[in-house]
């Protein structure tokens, strides 16, 4: 297990990148996480893309199943294959997070909002990420976006790890205030966003 | 405000409207397996087995895929034949 530089209660552990996927069974991931739970509050879990081996293996010992996807067509349909999967190994209900949402381009009625995404897949919303180009440039210096306290992407993923936690915390509003009017406003009630 | 614009202006439905109604029918499918040349079958039997029964009128029958949450619904929709009718033949 490796360390987190800033965090002393945080481990990663990367998988093999040279091996096979199915050098590692659902059954191996189960162990391996009963292990893991006697030391530590919260193990996560990033599943690979797509319903393989990868997909298994990371949901055999999960207790909660959190499903990411972009407000775009084809992302919302592998979503509802993915939730649909979920569902049919028992480990539902999934819970969603809307990913890289672009509130001008929700205003402008040119991007599903994330009603229409949860209309469409009907599960529990868990977390909207407004798109943030502090995401990109955290990366560049290898710092987790979460740990951003200017960022707004960065709030959004630490109320999701609230909401985790069981803290009733507020979806953001992702409408940003446009305009010396939208900014007015934004003065005279302060404090809108969650 | 942007749809009296549009209106205005003549311009195409929003691409999220578009998006919304695209995604409802494809997701309806692909929880289903059932291809439409499967459905018209089952709307053939369906129409053949009631029709054992009771009078239908076969033409006005509508059978079709609605969603309700995560559940898939199938509503089959068969007029039967007036009492009236029937009688008459």
């Amino acid at each position: 297990m490796i360390r987190d530089k800033r965090l002393p209660e945080l481990f990663l552990i990367p998988a093999a990148q040279t091996r096979d996927k199915s050098a590692v069974s659902p059954s191996d991931m189960v162990r391996l996480c009963d292990e893991l739970r006697i030391d530590h509050d919260w193990i996560l879990i990033d599943s690979p893309a797509g319903i393989e081996r990868g997909f298994r293996n990371a949901i055999a010992p999960a207790d909660i199943i959190m499903v990411v996807t972009n407000p775009e067509v084809s992302a919302v349909r592998d979503a509802d294959r993915i939730i649909g999967l979920i569902e049919a190994e028992e480990k539902g209900p999934a819970r969603l997070v809307i990913n890289r949402i672009k509130s001008d381009m929700v205003r402008r009625g040119d991007m599903l909002s994330a009603d229409d995404v949860l209309e469409l897949l009907a599960v529990e919303l868990i977390g909207l990420i407004p798109e943030d180009e502090n995401v990109i440039t955290s990366t560049n210096r290898g710092m987790p976006i979460a740990l951003n306290g200017k960022s707004k992407a960065g709030q959004a993923f630490r109320n999701i790890a609230r909401r985790l936690h069981g803290e009733k915390v507020p979806f953001l509003e992702l409408e940003e205030q446009g305009g010396l009017l939208g900014r007015l406003a934004r003065i005279i009630r302060p404090g809108g966003g969650g | 405000m942007n749809r009296i614009f549009d209106f205005l202006l003549g311009r195409d439905q929003r691409s999220a409207t578009l998006a919304k109604e695209r995604m409802k029918l494809v997701l309806i499918h692909d929880r289903t397996d059932l291809s439409p040349g499967e459905m018209e079958q089952l709307k053939d039997e369906l129409i053949e087995v009631i029709s054992r029964h009771v009078a239908i009128e076969p033409q006005d029958v509508r059978i079709e895929m609605a969603q309700d949450g995560r559940q898939q619904r199938l509503i089959a929709d068969i007029p039967l034949r007036s009492v009236h009718q029937r009688r008459v033949r």
